[in-house]
């Protein structure tokens, strides 16, 4: 890379950094506002120690649920797709509840193994 | 001298702006980049809030980046979940449509945050929309939080060579769409 090339490069991205800048000081009250809280929440939150039998009771009742949901879902989706359409739909199920309960996708396959079983048996 | 929740709280007020706006520049959306910022904060404390501070940046930005491509995962998901029910949709359940269909799209643009910015911020914003996510978050991670290229790749789970690449790719890409707005 040439001289010219390395000072261009260096003046653009001061200017983006610049501009970058700019942007953020430029944020309204109510986005930083929120930031704050936000903040302030995660802050808060990890210091609470909830008791971990409740805890795990909340998980086990939440995983319950959403096993159900995938089961019921997966065993809807079967009836018309096949092959790996069938794998895909429950991997997407998998990734749009991740949010919610991500203890039980680590049995996520075998809840897709249910659903074959439960499937063939049905 | 601080106690450790004090820097982690001195430390998060220092970058959680320019967080934002990573995530707002990557989701083009105010609230999922509030919701991404959030939960890289909670991670960050739950899991190295007893960090010393100096190593919490290059941590705090693997968070992020892990939300940001979790967020690009649940949205493609979710557009394939709308296409599918567009197709066998008979209209018969409207009200799960419209749900699914109150998702950001990705590829749009929030006329509420545009009138906010000005030209160069704008014009800027949409030259990185249009980059590689990797491309996108190895810019903005060196060129402006000022990472290495050893904690970018810390926080990107990539080799030092893939931060390289990625970052003179994205510098080229950017320096040729904006020439017309910055010559």
């Amino acid at each position: 890379m040439s001289q010219d090339s390395k000072d261009n490069e260096s003046v653009f991205l001061d200017k983006v950094r610049r501009t970058l800048d700019d942007s953020v000081d430029n944020l309204d009250a109510r986005t930083l506002s929120q930031l704050t809280q936000a903040r302030h929440r995660a802050l808060g939150k990890a210091g609470s120690k909830p008791c971990l039998h409740r805890r795990r009771f909340w998980f086990s009742l939440a995983g319950l649920g959403t096993a159900a949901a995938v089961v019921a879902l997966a065993i809807f989706l079967a009836r018309d797709l096949s092959g790996p359409d069938r794998y895909s739909a429950i991997e997407d199920v998998e990734i749009l509840a991740a949010s919610e309960n991500p203890e039980f996708f680590a049995n996520m396959e075998f809840y897709a193994w249910l659903a074959e079983e439960m499937d063939d048996a049905g | 001298m601080l106690d450790s929740s004090q820097s982690t709280e001195r430390f998060l007020a220092s970058v959680e702006r320019r967080a934002f706006r990573m995530a707002q520049i990557a989701t083009n959306s105010t609230d999922d980049a509030l919701d991404i910022v959030q939960e890289a904060m909670l991670n960050l404390v739950k899991r190295y809030g007893a960090r010393p501070e100096e190593d919490l940046k290059p941590l705090f930005y693997r968070i992020l980046v892990n939300s940001i491509r979790d967020w690009y995962r649940r949205t493609r998901v979710r557009n394939r979940w709308r296409s599918w029910l567009q197709t066998i949709g008979k209209a018969d359940d409207t009200e799960a449509l419209a749900s699914i269909e109150s998702f950001p799209d990705p590829a749009g643009h929030n006329p509420e945050d545009q009138a906010i910015i000005d030209d160069s911020v704008a014009a800027l914003d949409t030259a990185l929309r249009t980059l590689p996510p990797r491309q996108q978050q190895a810019f903005l991670l060196r060129a402006w939080e000022g990472l290495s290229v050893r904690e970018t790749a810390v926080a990107m789970r990539c080799s030092s060579g893939s931060v390289k690449t990625h970052y003179s790719r994205a510098v080229r890409t950017l320096q040729k769409l904006l020439e017309d707005h910055w010559p």
